[in-house]
């Protein structure tokens, strides 16, 4: 039976290089099931851009609860997205898929070596796991992903300006911590893989100013939109990362290395 | 810097640990610093608002996070980035599986720590289990007794998955949750603690505000 993977991921729909998997290429593509509007998600793409992993991806319909449906629990019990498959392989959740990828990649590690670099690293990430993307997704949610559900829903601006106050300071910090620097810890790392999905979602709404406002953050993300994969193949993460019109058609963009 | 002058070493200098007691941030802390035999000189604060048991690190005050760690003039605050220092740090080997499969599945069961396990694990501390939360916990602790009757650790081997989970783990016994049902889990942290100094302090576990057998 085709599973939820093959459904929506279908990773020979193209009828492209691999498809009759005479290349063997298959056992080392990835599969991936998300939605445009969920940070995870993009991080994981970005992950597999930056890595050199080609990877399918397909939408999951979280909007109707498909996570939480027998097609998707049977591979994940407790409905954790995005989810990944690699041939036999299942993983899901951000950590678990971004480390799968940067592990199995190209590239050179995205985990630095050095143990305060790593140490300072973990920290920014947990900076935007817990502090900024409740904030962010209030945004995403009240402004973009409700209004999906239903056209009529009005946005409740009080929550919204709420959020907006609270991501003040921790964009500050960050804003701070750039100072200096091209990536978040100096070289670029997985930190800045979370908080590119971060600010990017943050940019679709209207809080875009708040990044505007903040040089170095503004210069960061610009030269995010410029900057070659981590592997040194000819791919730019950031392209990948969807539009405002691609979250609302709710599409993802899968990551199609060409220059092996 | 001259040619062969060497960059300052602060790997010898004492490790300060500042946590709360009864966080399970502050306890995973703990826990790693025991499997990695690292020896901490330890603040823990007793809470004086409501302990977070969700997240990495809380505010104490405006700017202050704990748990922090502080060796030398390099701080650091929160349990994940805690625990890559301590792991570094320590001695033997490295806890982050080699293999990028086992790595992704240490990452997954951390990840449904923060997102699955927390939140059920809080409400049994605050006494205020519901059916939902429950089921959550049932789910995750039948799962992992299931994992750890075929396996020594969750993930195979050792790993970071181990401080994360089983902190959690002793809270819920602390909570006199009922853990009988989950006999391998029990094995598992006897396991655990003969890698470790010891078993983790008792001064460092929560007074439980309502015991879970009262409200479940």
């Amino acid at each position: 039976m085709m599973d939820i993977f093959e459904q929506r991921a279908p990773m020979n729909a193209d009828g492209g290089y691999g498809s009759t998997g005479e290349m063997k290429k298959n056992q080392y593509m990835l599969q991936l099931l998300g939605t445009p509007w969920d940070m995870d998600t993009l991080k994981c793409i970005i992950t597999a851009a930056e890595q050199g992993m080609e990877m399918r991806t397909g939408y999951l319909d979280t909007l109707s609860g498909e996570q939480d449906q027998a097609a998707y629990r049977d591979i994940f019990e407790f409905g954790t997205y995005p989810g990944l498959k690699e041939a036999d392989y299942n993983i899901a959740g951000a950590n678990g898929i971004m480390a799968f990828i940067n592990a199995r990649g190209l590239g050179y590690s995205l985990v630095p070596k050095n143990v305060t670099e790593a140490a300072t690293q973990d920290f920014w990430i947990d900076i935007a796991i817990t502090e900024a993307t409740p904030n962010v997704n209030v945004l995403v949610q009240e402004q973009i992903v409700k209004r999906l559900a239903d056209t009529s829903y009005n946005t409740d601006n009080i929550v919204c300006n709420h959020a907006k106050e609270k991501l003040n300071s921790i964009l500050d910090a960050l804003d701070k911590q750039l100072t200096g620097k091209a990536y978040i810890i100096g070289k670029y790392s997985f930190s800045d893989i979370h908080w590119t999905a971060v600010i990017h979602l943050l940019m679709l709404t209207d809080a875009a100013t708040m990044v505007s406002q903040r040089p170095q953050i503004l210069r960061w993300y610009n030269s995010l939109a410029s900057r070659k994969s981590n592997c040194g193949q000819d791919i730019v993460s950031f392209s990948l990362l969807p539009r405002l019109e691609n979250v609302q058609r709710k599409q993802l963009s899968s990551v199609v290395i060409d220059d092996f | 810097m001259g040619f062969f002058s060497r960059k300052k070493n602060n790997s010898s200098q004492e490790i300060v640990l500042l946590g709360i007691k009864g966080q399970v941030a502050t306890m995973k802390c703990l826990l790693m610093a025991s499997i990695k035999d690292v020896s901490l000189k330890t603040t823990v604060t007793s809470p004086e608002s409501d302990i977070d048991q969700i997240n990495s690190y809380q505010y104490i005050g405006e700017v202050d996070k704990t748990p922090t760690l502080t060796q030398g003039d390099f701080s650091i605050s929160g349990a994940r980035a805690i625990l890559t220092f301590l792991d570094v740090r320590g001695k033997g080997a490295s806890l982050e599986p080699k293999k990028a499969r086992t790595l992704g599945i240490q990452n997954y069961w951390i990840d449904i720590c923060y997102q699955t396990l927390a939140p059920a694990t809080e409400a049994v501390i605050q006494g205020e289990i519901t059916e939902q939360s429950q089921a959550c916990l049932k789910k995750v602790l039948t799962s992992l007794n299931a994992i750890l009757a075929e396996s020594q650790y969750i993930v195979g081997q050792l790993s970071l998955a181990e401080p994360n989970v089983a902190a959690y783990i002793y809270l819920l016994r602390c909570c006199d949750y009922d853990m009988t049902i989950y006999p391998n889990i029990g094995k598992w942290i006897s396991r655990l603690e003969e890698t470790m100094s010891g078993p983790l302090n008792i001064g460092y576990l929560p007074t439980p505000m309502k015991s879970a057998s009262q409200v479940a």
